[in-house]
């Protein structure tokens, strides 16, 4: 269950999820996908102040939360600092078409290992490893994401986490 | 006043004269023109704009029997005595435009017989000329056209009703619609808000079975919970289509069965099978969706597990319609370049007395284990819906495509 020993450089993800047990569930399973927690919020509200102060490089952002549906909120205020968001939701179509700059979507109900190959593949989103699958059924990507092609890495930066990111190429 | 009354007098005994002379000119005895002008029943006057104020010096018997005046109440005066408080104003400005520019006029006007009826007079005027081309007299006829003119306002009375009523009607016919897509869209949203609870706590069943696993020990345990996590996988799976697509009472057997052989391959980590889909749309209510998900679950599940001990091979799956003795089936087959004996019959008995055993007989499904076929593991028919909703169908299957990406 534990990841690579490079915990340093293991991309962080920020879990918004109003239901403990399931950001439980979440948790393991970034762990899993050899990446790191960066945290866990309840609340909209939590959700950007942890955002904030860790500048995760992916948000798995849930639509409802504790206080309100705020998912689409925090979604946009950490892509507008430059962080990657994915939504994870059983209610697909409560999101706007362009999935309000998010990268993708998970539906509800996930299984572990879905999530783990979901996980796994935005980690080579985010290194900007060219990926030769398709990515896995579980998760819908945004218009905004296009899966990376093998000869032109450099077209998909569009902001400072791609920036991070490349400083963590070699991990896989 | 006296002085009016004498000019008044004076006024009417020119007309008189006037009147005699035109008569005494133009209608010796035995005239004809005069006789038909004197008998015919149609009200005719006429004037002589030469006199003050353009009066009457002549009217027919017709005239009279029209307005109820006696000729010597008409001669002198300017017809326009014949009009009254309704009378349009416009329509008396007309008149007077035309008889000014010495000009034709048909009109039709409100005017006031003598006991003060109002009657519609469809008027002729039209100017009379000498042999020098110069204005003699006016000559005017009238009819009376009330009847007609109360038909036509009756008519357009109607008309005006009717419309008032149709969009009165239109009215309550768009309320009432907009009602109904009140109901629609609360409804709607209820089904949208029941579906998100429905899967949101499959998703906690889900994590709840993944946590307990993590805080198991024994090999038994894990698999008991595995079990239980897999078929709850299979439901929330269902529920992720279910009211996702348009076709809403349908679902669409064959992108799940892609997605639930992917899953269990993915979670048992036998990446050296390699799937083969040879699928084509096939259909089951709604209500048939969940025991559907779960068989073919299990059926996965069991041949995942047995039909492949310790070597690589390919899973070809084929789902395919067809009618058998007019009801539409589908066939469901699971099958490989060669299996064992050993691993066929591991498979099977996997599956005796278990779920799929049970979920058989409410399916109405005959599963043949095709013993010495060492080619195909397995073949399943049962029921399935008609393919009435074939259209959205068709967009669900092309539309999963770019989600799915595995083709």
């Amino acid at each position: 269950m534990v990841g690579t020993s490079l915990a340093d450089t293991e991309p962080t993800v920020l879990v918004v999820e109003d239901e403990t047990l399931v950001a439980l569930d979440i948790e393991i399973a970034i762990e899993d996908a050899g990446m790191r927690v960066a945290g866990h919020a309840i609340r909209g509200s939590e959700a950007i102040a942890l955002a904030d102060a860790h500048r995760p490089d992916l948000a798995l952002v849930d639509l409802q939360l504790l206080d309100g549906a705020t998912g689409i909120a925090v979604a946009k205020h950490i892509i507008t600092h430059g962080g990657m968001v994915v939504f994870m939701t059983a209610n697909r179509s409560a999101l706007p078409a362009d999935l309000a700059g998010a990268c993708g979507v998970i539906g509800k109900p996930f299984t572990g290992a879905g999530l783990v190959a979901a996980l796994r593949f935005l980690k080579l989103v985010l290194a900007h490893q060219p990926i030769a699958t398709a990515p896995p059924q579980c998760l819908e990507l945004g218009s905004s994401c296009e899966p990376l092609s093998t000869s032109d890495v450099a077209s998909t930066g569009e902001g400072p986490q791609n920036d991070l990111a490349s400083s963590k190429r070699l991990i896989n | 006043m006296s002085d009016d009354k004498e000019d008044d007098i004076a006024a009417i005994v020119r007309a008189r004269a006037a009147g005699s002379e035109l008569w005494a000119e133009h209608a010796p005895a035995g005239d004809p023109f005069a006789a038909a002008v004197r008998a015919t029943r149609m009200a005719m006057i006429i004037t002589d704009p030469h006199l003050d104020d353009n009066p009457i010096v002549y009217v027919n018997q017709a005239f009279c029997s029209l307005t109820g005046y006696e000729e010597s109440e008409c001669i002198g005066r300017n017809c326009r005595f014949l009009q009254g408080v309704d009378t349009d104003p416009r329509h008396r400005m007309q008149i007077r435009e035309y008889v000014e520019n010495n000009q034709d006029l048909h009109i039709e006007i409100l005017n006031y017989k003598r006991d003060g009826t109002p009657f519609w007079n469809s008027l002729f005027v039209s100017p009379v000329l000498d042999r020098e081309g110069e204005i003699s007299h006016f000559f005017a006829s009238q009819l009376d056209v009330t009847e007609r003119k109360e038909r036509e306002q009756g008519m357009e009375r109607l008309a005006s009703e009717l419309a008032q009523a149709k969009s009165m009607l239109e009215g309550q016919v768009d309320d009432r619609t907009a009602a109904l897509m009140q109901t629609l869209e609360t409804r709607t949203k209820l089904l949208t808000e029941l579906d998100h609870r429905v899967k949101n706590n499959l998703q906690l069943m889900i994590s709840l079975v993944n946590l307990e696993k993590r805080h198991r020990a024994s090999e038994l345990e894990h698999e008991a919970l595995e079990a239980i996590r897999v078929r709850l996988h299979a439901l929330g799976l269902v529920h992720r289509k279910l009211y996702n697509e348009d076709s809403i009472g349908c679902f669409d057997v064959s992108e799940f069965v892609r997605n639930i052989v992917e899953d269990h391959q993915l979670q048992s980590g036998r990446s050296d099978i390699r799937l083969v889909f040879n699928t084509e749309p096939v259909s089951v209510t709604s209500a048939k969706a969940g025991p559907v998900a779960l068989f073919v679950n299990e059926l996965v599940g069991a041949a995942m597990r047995y039909a492949y001990q310790g070597r690589r091979g390919s899973l070809k799956l084929g789902l395919h319609a067809m009618r058998e003795g007019g009801e539409r089936q589908f066939k469901l087959s699971i099958a490989d370049d060669g299996y064992s004996a050993r691993e066929k019959d591991d498979t099977r008995r996997s599956t005796a007395g278990s779920i799929l055993a049970l979920l058989a007989r409410q399916l109405d499904a005959r599963i043949d284990w095709c013993e010495g076929d060492a080619h195909t593991l397995v073949r399943v028919t049962m029921p399935c819906a008609e393919p009435d909703h074939s259209g959205s169908l068709t967009d669900l299957s092309s539309d999963g495509g770019h989600v799915i990406g595995r083709h």
